[in-house]
């Protein structure tokens, strides 16, 4: 295994500002020949930004990017970096149903012609095949895409970059939604291709694959590589101290909790969640939900945090398992029917989920609860009632928009945001749990103070009220949560509570394995045998 | 309980100038706003004004007006309830169908050479059946999930031909009474009695769509269903309404036209199907752009009458009355789409 090969790309110094965040504070990274090198950290963190950079999507600010140790044309871009053999393989799957195998993997090269109109099938077949077999798999170029498996989907993936004849491939996440075995096949392709002189960028959160897979390790947070190391010179604990950086001294703040011991007295629990399933993101989840507690939901991508979200707000349906409310189970078959039992979510993309871009402030604040403002017994809406409610939730949530009337396409992020709390807190007194799906998304900085606010105010013990938040932010659950849940794979993967709940406690809870705090109650997957 | 927050300039300033970058000069941005806004009026009042001066002595009178907003009626009736389903973002092309069938079997009921019964159990018997065409339709494709667009036009299909398959093909014109006949024909004030149940039917879908509970979930559904489903909107029961709707509605219209005519003619609603759907979209264009209404619908019917009497005033044939019909629609199209433009 050459363990320093010649160096294909080199990064140093890399600056990259977006409004209101430093994305990349001086990251330095050297991509190597025959090289698997694994690339890891927290939710921005910066490594999207760098293969971004990479990709020639986002300029740099400052900083050099250096190919084959010259600087690369003045307007590098995507197409660019395609010609410089440079290929990205994103956990989303990007083929194209109902072309085969053979036409997806050609697909952006030219195809083979005859008279130089009709595609040669039989010569585009050949020059796959040939492909397909340094990947030492069986799937059948003339097959239909949209019947393979995801594993086969990604190999089809690596496959077009390697039809493109690539030297360095970026893996973000591949192993995502795949099984134990596929991962092994993965695994194999990526190292037989690393051994034919390719230089592999592996992006994944499972540190198990990290370590067992790859040759140098490079750990980002807060914009820069802050750990570079051959992999064999690492443990699992030194990889999620890494991560996790250190506790800022004294950040640790007391906050009122429901203490366990408390919990236990209290008579019944808000909401009981028993082996709720839905394969293949929930598996089987089982919680419990006090009244004031900010219940916590941590978790990587695909985990099933917003799955889980989705099947107890009524919008996706359960396969199995049971919720039920101060006692009563509930058959959660529409948002209508969790509404009615005082549950609402409070969904991840408020543009798409959350919000009637068209419609006024008035009109999105008042549309779950329209009833409220009538004009007598029939069902007409009054506009004035609305308008005295909506404007009540305008100044008490500070939402900026120079009407009650303003479209709220119109507004930014934040108060798009407020606009759709502002819709369930007009209904308040009839819900019993909201649910947050990452609410400070987008947010600026002033708006995710006021939210965090907002969200301690609607969890409240004695009016019978709490709060479920998922975020992919360690620090904002630190911040916000009395207690945590950490998800994974569908299952719980273990909780913390109260003074316990820390980033490093988190990252452990949630990358799993080897890490070193004491975790109350976690049921350990073992990943590694 | 207020909370203070500093207020954040770089904030307010984002949503006071909102896409400053991709706006076009402040006077062409104007023009295209005022144009979008009540572009439909003026050339409604243009069109009324070159056909006043073309043939003053026949068209700007007030029987000849009388007479547009008359036969209007069923045109507006057919797209108020192609409206429902327009707002919430579907179509039902089988209103074409549901009025042809809808007239003829309202005829058929009262004809004793076929049922024979009482008008007024005949009417109400025809409305259940328009009602329950509209619920079939509505439970296919908000239940059922087939695609509305190609299912109605298949289901128009076979309501035309099952129109055309009671009467053999023939029109009917034996055995109707008078006192149905006078429904369309008779008048009140000078006016129709048609002006008056299409008046009465604007203000009930106005009201429904402006002022009730189920009308603004509509237009929620409309603009984003899956948020409309999350905010607890019973969405699959509101879609299906839409469809009954527009079968009510259709069902009106024909008894209205063959109450006119006096007679059964099996394929009177077919001609209906486009004029309908363009008095929908001329009226979607004026007013809040983009937005449909009762009220636009309604001034887009009674626009596209005026042109069909006022060409047949100037004499000119039915193929060029479909030729100018089909380009105004285009038109509109194209002016809601221009001012949607300016608004994204």
């Amino acid at each position: 295994m050459p363990d320093s090969g010649q160096v294909i790309v080199s990064m140093s110094g890399l600056v990259k500002r977006y409004p209101g965040v430093l994305a990349l504070a001086g990251a330095d990274l050297d991509l190597r020949r025959g090289e698997i090198l694994g690339l890891v950290g927290k939710n921005g963190a910066g490594k999207s930004t760098v293969i971004k950079v990479l990709a020639g999507v986002e300029k740099p600010d400052g900083g050099e990017l250096l190919i084959d140790g010259a600087p690369p044309p003045a307007h590098y871009a995507s197409h660019i970096a395609h010609q410089m053999g440079l290929a990205f393989v994103h956990q989303e799957i990007g083929n194209f149903p109902g072309l085969t195998v053979a036409e997806n993997i050609a697909l952006g090269a030219r195809y083979p012609r005859r008279l130089g109109l009709f595609i040669a099938k039989r010569r585009l077949r050949d020059g796959v095949s040939e492909v397909l077999r340094r990947l030492h798999t069986d799937i059948d170029p003339g097959a239909d895409v949209a019947e393979l498996t995801t594993v086969q989907q990604r190999v089809v993936m690596i496959g077009r970059a390697l039809y493109h004849r690539a030297r360095l491939l970026v893996l973000d996440e591949p192993s995502t939604a795949l099984t134990g075995r596929e991962i092994d096949q993965l695994h194999s392709i990526a190292r037989q291709l690393r051994d034919d002189g390719a230089s592999i960028l592996y992006v994944s959160h499972r540190l198990e694959e990290i370590l067992s897979l790859t040759d140098r390790v490079a750990v980002m947070r807060d914009g820069r590589v802050i750990l570079e190391r051959p992999t064999r010179q690492l443990s699992h604990r030194e990889l999620v101290e890494a991560i996790a950086g250190e506790a800022p001294a004294g950040a640790v703040t007391e906050r009122p909790w429901v203490r366990a011991d408390e919990r236990a007295t209290a008579s019944t629990p808000l909401l009981r969640v028993r082996h709720l399933a839905r394969p293949p993101a929930v598996k089987d989840v089982s919680f419990d939900l006090y009244p004031g507690e900010i219940l916590g939901l941590a978790g990587l991508i695909g985990s099933g945090r917003t799955e889980l979200a989705r099947l107890l707000s009524g919008a996706d349906r359960s396969t199995g398992g049971i919720v039920d409310v101060a006692g009563h189970a509930l058959r959660l078959k529409s948002p209508a029917d969790a509404i009615r039992a005082g549950i609402a979510l409070l969904p991840e993309d408020r543009r798409y989920e959350g919000l009637v871009l068209d419609f006024g402030v008035r009109e999105n604040v008042t549309l779950a609860s329209l009833s409220e403002h009538r004009r007598g017994r029939l069902p007409l809406t009054s506009r004035r009632r609305e308008a005295a409610a909506t404007e009540e939730m305008v100044s008490r949530l500070t939402i900026q928009t120079p009407t009650v009337e303003q479209q709220v396409r119109r507004l930014s992020g934040g108060n798009q945001q407020k606009v759709v709390v502002a819709k369930w807190l007009v209904r308040h007194g009839q819900l019993k749990v909201l649910i947050f799906d990452e609410p400070t998304q987008g947010v600026d900085v002033g708006a995710k103070e006021e939210i965090f606010r907002l969200i301690r105010r609607i969890a409240d013990r004695d009016r019978g009220t709490a709060a479920i938040v998922i975020s992919s932010e360690f620090e904002e659950l630190t911040r916000l949560c009395t207690r945590v849940i950490a998800l994974r794979e569908g299952a719980v993967a273990g909780t913390a509570e109260g003074n316990d709940i820390t980033e490093q406690m988190l990252v452990s809870l949630v990358y799993g394995e080897g890490a070193g705090t004491t975790v109350e109650g976690v049921d350990r997957v073992d990943a590694q045998s | 309980m207020s909370v203070d927050v500093p207020s954040d300039p770089a904030r307010q300033e984002r949503v006071s100038t909102p896409d400053m970058q991709t706006a076009p000069p402040a006077r062409r941005e104007w023009t295209r706003k005022v144009l979008a806004r009540y572009g439909v009026i003026v050339v409604i009042a243009i069109t009324f004004a070159i056909f006043s001066l073309l043939r003053p002595s026949a068209f700007f009178t007030a029987v000849t007006i009388k007479g547009i907003l008359r036969d209007c009626a069923p045109l507006m009736i057919a797209s108020l309830g192609i409206t429902f389903v327009l707002v919430m973002n579907d179509y039902d092309l089988s209103v074409g169908g549901l009025i042809s069938l809808c007239a003829t079997v309202v005829v058929v009921l009262m004809s004793p050479a076929y049922v024979g019964v009482n008008y007024i159990v005949a009417i109400v018997l025809t409305l259940l059946i328009g009602v329950a065409l509209g619920l079939l339709n509505g439970v296919l494709v908000s239940y059922i999930r087939l695609p509305a667009f190609i299912l109605t036009i298949a289901m128009g299909t076979v309501f035309t031909g099952a129109g055309l398959q009671i009467v053999n093909s023939q029109s009917v014109y034996q055995g109707i009474p008078q006192a149905f006949i006078n429904i369309a024909s008779g008048s009140f004030l000078g006016f129709s009695n048609q002006v008056f149940i299409g008046l009465v039917i604007l203000v009930i879908a106005y009201v429904v769509l402006q002022h009730t509970e189920a009308g603004r979930y509509m237009y929620a559904l409309g603009g984003n269903p899956e948020a409309a489903r999350l905010s607890g909107l019973r969405v699959r029961v509101l879609r299906t309404a839409g469809f009954v709707l527009v079968g009510l509605a259709a069902a009106i219209a024909g008894i209205l036209i063959n109450s006119e005519a006096g007679a059964a003619n099996p394929d009177t609603g077919v001609g209906l199907l486009l004029p309908a759907y363009a008095a929908a979209f001329l009226g979607s264009s004026m007013f809040r752009v983009g937005r449909f209404s009762a009220l636009g619908t309604a001034v887009g019917a009674f626009y596209l009458q005026m042109i069909g009497t006022g060409l047949t005033i100037l004499s000119l044939s039915g193929p060029v009355v479909q030729m100018i019909q089909g380009g105004i629609l285009v038109g509109a199209i194209g002016v809601a789409r221009a001012s949607k433009a300016t608004d994204a």
